[in-house]
């Protein structure tokens, strides 16, 4: 038998036992990664270096600018933890709220809803302190008039945005846009007409469905937050719907009634979990998305969040990487529930923990020892005088218990209000190369600057 | 250099059976890479059917000159002409279960479905680039070629150094990074995102495939697709 024959043998054997062994499950690895990113990012592993947070600028609190803020979160970097690193601004005020990584996880995408700006930093050349390169301020022209950049979710070479509103009347119908990597516009399905709002986007590739779901328009979410609760025609125009789509073909398949705006989106992470999480801001419950034994989609609600009665208004979510614990931030009591979700039908709620005045956003690490809290919601929607707290807090999480790590406050380091955060590495970026700046006789001065 | 390929990947489909630390995990969590693989090879769907979606056009390549197996120059365009193409990236000594071993064993599934229909596989071409021309040279090539046994039109391609590889890489946005060791030697590893790529009959990227979506049957459905639809363009549905 020659040599190859015998290679491919052996190889076969050992293809059909792994196999055997992966169908079976028996599989036991972690890794310590933020668990909300998209199924198409690279992971990072081992402990997170650096959170950078896209931070909205605040009238006479430093600079007044829209910025990226990177803080230290690495214990063993004494220097660095808990600290303000860096701060990159954009210059002006454009309603910073969310972004994400492209799928190589070089670059940061950072959105603006009120000019629907999106600024691109390079988070790779050195992880300590990104580098803003490009501004598409085009999204409105190239959309076909899709307003308010808020989810940006990496897919392969691409990126998918989804909008808050749309230039015709600043309502909330709107759309969802595709852009490669590199920025140029590919294209935009809008939301059906039967349930026409937006907000959050999420893939689940292994099922090929895509959940979307539903907020407000630029009408209302740049309008002060008390004249809105006072204006009952402003208050009739939030979302209730989530839509079902085949992820592959961009189209609708399955329309959901989820009254009082759901808001974040969470896929189960874990494999065979065929379902998703999330929670609506105006009536305060928790809802779970799930698949029937016939392959459809069904919406229930499966836990209230606090007193509904009292509008603790949920916002954002976060679901551990073993899909054991949901965290759910209410940001009028600035609280985080922390439910166990094993069985996903039945949320039991097992900490409570006062984060501050406010609270919106909230991040853990993969391995779900970690978790990041900061405050700001909208603009002029954030509490005003004393209660306008502006912080990022730092906990570690046991599987009991939220306990504090480290405060890091936006207003006395005059950087203005934290949003959302995402996590950097220096070992990510480590000792690398990228293609096209390996020219030759450079390629040893690149590899030098890593050693 | 010693032929590290086959070791490597054994190594990797080793480590799967018997993860390290394993018994230290309280709460087992299933690895990103590993739950790719097991739902390339059993996909819990069915795509869409040819010609019921669109893909538009994500990208424009330009033609490259690369070796083949025999060591031949052989242009982009000369195979990929009138043809739907398939293009992924790799390099023979990548460890990365989730990364090319797994674009491999997708390639060989859709070579195979290509194969049980004559008429369609005429009008594809599937490709496997390598992005580490230093070690993938013709004839390591051709023994990879061997070992998949290809049944439809499938080549193993690379170039003559890196630096010739350079302006592929960089006309596909394929980033591919070398991983260096403290020491400053290099690894022998890159750090590549998984990506295959769908050609249409015009050098249009239609589709870009990573880890989660490589599904044989519905890459085979787009290949068709693009087939049926050479000159899909944005797509700006009314609001």
């Amino acid at each position: 038998m020659s040599q190859l024959s015998l290679w491919r043998k052996i190889s076969l054997k050992i293809i059909v036992l792994g196999i055997s062994v992966l169908l079976m499950g028996n599989l036991s690895t972690t890794l310590a990664d933020e668990t909300c990113q998209s199924p198409y990012l690279p992971k990072i592993t081992g402990q997170e270096d650096y959170i950078y947070v896209w931070t909205l600028g605040s009238e006479g609190v430093g600079d007044g600018s829209d910025k990226l803020v990177t803080i230290g979160t690495n214990p063993k970097k004494a220097d660095q933890y808990g600290k303000v690193i860096s701060s990159t601004s954009v210059g002006g005020r454009h309603e910073a709220h969310h972004g994400g990584f492209t799928d190589d996880r070089r670059y940061l995408w950072m959105g603006g809803l009120d000019d629907s700006k999106i600024f691109v930093f390079d988070v790779s050349a050195n992880p300590t302190k990104p580098a803003l390169g490009k501004t598409i301020d085009t999204f409105v022209q190239d959309s076909g008039g899709v307003v308010g950049p808020h989810t940006m979710y990496p897919l392969p070479g691409r990126m998918l945005i989804t909008g808050l509103s749309n230039s015709t009347d600043h309502g909330g119908r709107t759309g969802m846009v595709e852009y490669t990597n590199e920025g140029k516009y590919i294209q935009t399905y809008w939301m059906p007409k039967e349930a026409d709002y937006g907000y959050d986007v999420r893939v689940q590739p292994n099922l090929n469905r895509m959940l979307t779901s539903s907020f407000t328009g630029w009408n209302n979410y740049m309008m002060d937050f008390g004249q809105m609760l006072a204006d009952k025609e402003a208050m009739k125009r939030f979302g209730n719907t989530m839509v079902l789509w085949d992820f592959h073909a961009r189209k609708p398949i399955q329309i959901f009634q989820v009254p009082g705006a759901p808001l974040e989106i969470r896929w189960a992470l874990q494999p065979r979990h065929p379902y998703a999480f999330t929670a609506t801001a105006l009536t305060a419950k928790i809802w779970l998305i799930s698949q029937k034994d016939d392959g459809t989609f069904e919406a229930k609600a499966v836990s209230d969040v606090g007193d509904p009665s009292k509008v603790p208004l949920p916002v954002d979510i976060s679901l551990s990487a073993d899909d054991q614990f949901l965290f759910v931030n209410t940001f009028m009591d600035g609280s985080c529930r922390v439910y166990n979700v094993s069985d996903p039908t039945k949320p039991k709620l097992i900490h409570q923990e006062k984060i501050g005045s406010q609270v919106n956003m909230v991040s853990q690490s993969w391995d779900g020892k970690r978790v990041y809290f900061t405050t700001s919601l909208l603009a002029n929607w954030d509490k005003k005088g004393e209660a306008n707290e502006q912080f990022l807090k730092a906990y570690n999480w046991d599987g009991k218990k939220l306990t504090p790590a480290f405060t890091v406050d936006f207003a006395k380091e005059n950087l203005g209000r934290p949003h959302i955060m995402h996590f950097g590495q220096d070992q990510f970026y480590k000792n690398q190369i990228f293609t096209e700046q390996d020219s030759g006789e450079n390629a040893a001065l690149v590899a030098n600057k890593y050693k | 250099m010693k032929r590290v390929f086959r070791p490597l990947f054994l190594t990797a489909l080793l480590s799967l059976l018997f993860p390290p630390h394993s018994r230290a995990q309280a709460t087992p969590v299933a690895d990103p890479r590993v739950s790719a693989v097991q739902d390339a090879l059993q996909p819990q769907f069915i795509p869409p059917p040819p010609g019921t979606y669109t893909l538009p056009t994500i990208d424009t390549v330009t033609d490259h000159l690369f070796l083949d197996t025999a060591g031949k120059p052989v242009s982009l365009f000369s195979l990929t002409k009138q043809k739907a193409a398939l293009i992924s990236f790799m390099y023979t000594s990548c460890a990365d279960v989730g990364g090319c071993p797994l674009a491999a064993a997708v390639l060989q599934q859709i070579d195979r479905l290509l194969s049980a229909r004559p008429e369609l596989a005429k009008q594809a071409v599937l490709l496997s680039v390598s992005f580490d021309p230093e070690r993938d040279t013709p004839l390591r090539l051709a023994e990879v070629q061997e070992t998949l046994q290809p049944r439809s039109d499938w080549r193993f391609l690379t170039t003559a150094t890196s630096a010739d590889m350079q302006p592929v890489l960089a006309d596909f946005h394929q980033p591919a990074v070398k991983l260096w060791k403290e020491d400053g030697n290099w690894s022998g590893l890159f750090r590549h995102v998984l990506k295959v790529y769908l050609l249409d009959a015009n050098h249009n990227v239609r589709n870009i495939y990573s880890a989660g979506l490589l599904n044989a049957q519905l890459v085979l459905n787009d290949i068709e697709t693009v087939l049926q639809k050479p000159n899909d363009h944005s797509a700006h549905n009314s609001p």
